[in-house]
């Protein structure tokens, strides 16, 4: 290589000019070369562009993804070629990339949605329902993260893992449809009076007589447990609650079951808590005891010729550790749920392209690593020998604040080890040339030039 | 100072006979390490900046050098390291500013094909200097490790990364 490099650089020489600029500058002469940008570079790096924008330019155009080769050579270029489009806006409704940065390690897209019509369709539940897709190199999921009632605006998180070859490539995001308002039940006692009304001669079923969509489990019983007779009671959950009811109730194989039926929709769920009683010893300070649990869904033939398009019908078995009757005495039948509200649909397409992250290298003075590199979006130690436990990271701003790891929530979201390198991802990204110092296991680290 | 740029160094015993010839310096280290900081820096007016840095620094540090490193090592080390800091103060993005491509001046490009030498720089800082140091400077591990105060194992864990990368940028040119 070093040959081919020299071949082609062989007119780039030190000039008369610039020798004689240096051992003045080092007499501290006059005439010394200004340390800054002048106009020579600007035209070479312009001319550059220029010549490949008039042998690009119709083909980039034409082909959409060879925007993507044309910046890695000319992001200015393949920006004029092919704008990236950071937000779009249907019906009222407004989605904007606001950052999307990788580090090689990881990768983070924070991107907002806003009713601009303030008519209150964006709030602090709202789902992107499935309905999204994300086309490119960057494979992710997505999260909500935050909500602001002035504004009317969600933020969301799309964060996966990063590598080098997703810098600058491009990215399209779309939505279809998003559901707003929904509706939520905070746990309220349903009163139900169980040990009254359980199905003392309840029949049980095979799981495998129906289709079996998912579940838990739970230390005291294995997965796949047999469920009960569908739909042999029709008990309310409540004169508001219509779209869920307890089916079924009974002990089976020594644990008790309530089994749910919930009508055709998105995404209503919930949970059925059986809390202990407050008169039980040990319930003080409305702190109550919870019995273990897990539950089980399928559908019956019923529910499968309900089932639609984004549409839903299911049965949800709840099954838990409590083998007698005198047992559930003790508890009582707690509920929260949430309904769905109302969707809209649309067409929201927004291009973004993953920025590389601007990181701090730090391999002198650590003690207790190897290397240890903090970027906009987190902290990665190789070689790490301290105590992973108990490590200690932190970040001095110059504003004075200060963030430490040990208040975990303060600065990271997540902590892990992978492949040798043990890392934390920041709660939120940070600037870089705001830190003044790192500071890792009590010592300074790095100190950022004045 | 005369006008070939002959210094007596400052400094230590051990350096009391040795002078240092600035002129001589550039001669013979000049043209090399200009293209390493092109490479770095993929412009020549900054990478010529980058060269009368370094000279000065070596200039100014020459009492300082004990001879443990090779001259060259030595020299690339200083010129690694003002590249490395060009770069995160900033200097690009007062180049990168608005109005260049707005220069309606015709030229040829001054070195045909240069797609390895635009992979090179496109290369993630940390990864670009490991592969300018081994493949153009030829140095070895060990003294890359040195020039950079970073093990020899994280030097090969770089170069295989920035081999892999190479790779998958210099597939399949667009002018194939």
């Amino acid at each position: 290589m070093k040959s081919y490099l020299d071949e082609k650089l062989r007119s780039m020489t030190v000039s008369v000019d610039l020798r004689r600029n240096i051992i003045n500058a080092a007499e501290k002469k006059q005439d010394s070369r200004p340390r800054i940008f002048t106009g020579r570079g600007a035209a070479l790096a312009a001319a550059f562009c220029l010549m490949a924008m008039t042998t690009m330019t119709v083909f980039a155009a034409v082909v959409p993804g060879v925007n993507n080769m044309v910046y890695s050579f000319s992001p200015e270029l393949a920006e004029k070629l092919y704008p990236v489009n950071a937000l779009d806006e249907d019906k009222g409704i407004k989605v904007s990339v606001l950052y999307a940065a990788n580090d090689s390690h990881y990768a983070a897209v924070y991107f907002s949605v806003q009713d601009t019509e303030m008519l209150g369709r964006v709030d602090e539940r709202l789902d992107l329902m499935d309905s999204y897709q994300i086309d490119g190199p960057f494979a992710s999921g997505i999260q909500r993260i935050s909500y602001d009632k002035d504004t009317q605006t969600a933020y969301f998180l799309m964060e996966g893992s990063g590598a080098e070859e997703l810098s600058g490539k491009m990215n399209s995001f779309r939505i279809r449809s998003i559901m707003c308002n929904k509706r939520r039940f905070e746990l309220y006692d349903t009163n139900i009076d169980l040990n009254e009304i359980y199905n003392k001669e309840a029949e049980k079923q095979s799981l495998e007589d129906f289709v079996y969509t998912g579940g838990g489990s739970a230390e005291f019983a294995p997965i796949g447990q047999d469920v009960l007779e569908p739909d042999v009671l029709n008990i309310s959950l409540g004169e508001e609650v219509d779209f869920v009811t307890i089916t079924n109730m009974g002990f089976v194989d020594g644990y008790f079951h309530i089994q749910t039926k919930w009508s055709p929709s998105f995404d209503n769920h919930g949970q059925l808590k059986l809390l202990a009683s407050e008169s039980l010893p040990g319930s003080v300070n409305g702190e109550r005891a919870e019995a273990d649990s897990f539950n089980q869904s399928f559908r019956t033939k019923e529910d499968e010729a309900l089932c639609g398009k984004d549409i839903f019908a299911k049965h949800i078995e709840y099954i838990y550790n409590i083998s007698t009757p005198e047992e559930l005495k003790n508890y009582e039948l707690w509920a929260e749920l949430v309904e769905d509200g109302v969707q809209i649909k649309g067409s929201w397409k927004v291009d973004f392209r993953l920025e590389d992250s601007e990181s701090i290298l730090i391999e002198d003075s650590l003690e207790h690593a190897e290397g240890l590199e903090v970027t906009e979006l987190g902290f990665y130690i190789t070689g790490y020998k301290g105590d992973k436990e108990n490590c200690s990271f932190g970040l001095t701003l110059k504003d004075g604040t200060v963030l430490d790891i040990l208040e975990y929530n303060s600065i990271t979201r997540s902590r892990g080890e992978q492949d040798g390198v043990f890392s934390g991802v920041f709660e939120t990204p940070i600037r870089l040339d705001q830190v003044s110092s790192v500071i890792l296991d009590g010592e300074k680290v790095y100190q950022a030039e004045q | 100072m005369q006008e070939n740029g002959t210094a007596v160094a400052a400094g230590t015993e051990a350096h009391k006979e040795s002078k240092l010839d600035l002129g001589e310096m550039i001669d013979k280290y000049g043209n090399e390490i200009l293209r390493m900081c092109y490479l770095y820096l993929h412009d020549q007016q900054l990478a010529e900046d980058a060269v009368q840095e370094t000279y000065l620094k070596v200039y100014r540090n020459w009492g300082g050098y004990r001879g443990e490193a090779l001259e060259k090592t030595w020299i690339t080390r200083i010129a690694i390291n003002t590249c490395i800091s060009m770069r995160r103060k900033g200097w690009f993005r007062e180049i990168l500013s608005a109005g260049q491509l707005e220069q309606e001046i015709p030229v040829q490009d001054k070195y045909g094909d240069d797609t390895v030498i635009r992979s090179i720089y496109q290369l993630k800082p940390g990864l670009r200097e490991v592969v300018i140091m081994f493949y153009y400077q030829q140095m070895k591990t060990r003294e890359i490790a040195d020039c950079l105060n970073i093990s020899e194992s994280l030097v090969s864990v770089r170069l295989n990364r920035a081999r892999k990368r190479l790779g998958v940028m210099l597939e399949g040119w667009y002018f194939e």
